[in-house]
């Protein structure tokens, strides 16, 4: 019975912790994409008119990032060890090295293409670009993740 | 460790070093704004870059050696790859992970405010991205400096 009960605890904590990281994939997605849809944002910063706006996209993107982290405490492995399985470990792992890899390939790709002459990298959109890395670099591990948790859970 | 296997960690070890500190000094030296400082005009800043470079090309070259020796002799592999090393390895990832994306986030800073030239902070992106989880392995290894 209580092995019953663990197991299924875990199954519930489990399939939270992965919805919770597809919403937040989705919500940084969201996000990176109000960031560039604003002006240059430092530029808009002296301008005036839109400064309130861009503060508060800033602040609301904090506020946002605040609270998601807050919520995957939540699901925090050291106050549920039952989540930190090998299994758990395996697949953190293999994020974390999609992560490390995407990042470094997406760096050396920027710093190639800024050598090319395609001035990608003309002041305006190398913020934009940034903030798309950020998002990249967040997003891929987390559904990763998400993904091989719920393919070994269908698994078994 | 036996002492080949114990010879051939050091040897990674000074070779790790090595390698990330050649390609630190040379992505430094390479650096567009470092090489416009007006206190290092007395310097042969290119000079030095090119040396960085040639040594970190060596120890390159040196690193694919050590490794595809260690493959050969698949006992000292075994015994060079262990667990704490491949826990260590992982850390390093985690590291330099992490590292990096609070790095891109510091980044979007610079960049939106436009405090350095969009090249060299690439450039220095990937300085970080390299070097911090090498110089963490180093690190985490110290005791098989000898």
């Amino acid at each position: 019975m209580g092995n019953t009960s663990a197991s299924s605890k875990e199954d519930r904590l489990s399939y939270r912790r992965r919805w919770l990281l597809v919403v937040m994939s989705i919500v940084v997605w969201i996000l990176n994409n109000v960031v560039n849809a604003t002006p240059d944002v430092a530029q808009a910063l002296h301008l005036g008119s839109t400064r309130e706006f861009n503060i508060a996209v800033l602040i609301g993107f904090w506020l946002v990032a605040l609270i998601l982290v807050w919520m995957v405490a939540g699901v925090s492995v050291r106050r549920n060890p039952v989540l930190n399985d090998e299994l758990t470990k395996a697949h953190r792992a293999k994020a974390i090295q999609l992560g490390y890899w995407g990042l470094l390939a997406l760096l050396a790709l920027g710093f190639a293409w800024s050598h090319s002459g395609r001035h990608i990298f003309d002041a305006v959109r190398f913020e934009h670009l940034t903030v798309t890395a950020v998002t990249l670099g967040a997003v891929g591990p987390a559904l990763l993740f998400a993904l091989l948790d719920w393919k070994a859970e269908k698994a078994g | 460790m036996d002492n080949q296997t114990e010879r051939l960690a050091r040897q990674r070890w000074w070779l790790t070093l090595t390698f990330t500190l050649s390609w630190l000094v040379w992505q430094f030296f390479s650096l567009e704004p470092v090489q416009a400082w007006p206190y290092l005009r007395g310097l042969p800043v290119a000079a030095i870059a090119l040396g960085a470079w040639a040594v970190w090309v060596v120890i390159f070259f040196m690193l694919f050696a050590f490794m595809s020796r260690v493959k050969r002799e698949r006992l000292a592999h075994g015994a060079l790859d262990d667990e704490l090393t491949q826990a260590n390895r992982m850390r390093c990832w985690k590291v330099g992970y992490f590292t990096m994306l609070f790095a891109l986030a510091a980044a979007v800073v610079v960049a939106a405010f436009k405090l350095i030239d969009a090249l060299a902070l690439t450039q220095m992106l990937m300085m970080v991205a390299v070097s911090v989880p090498l110089l963490f392995f180093v690190w985490l290894e110290r005791d098989t400096d000898g």
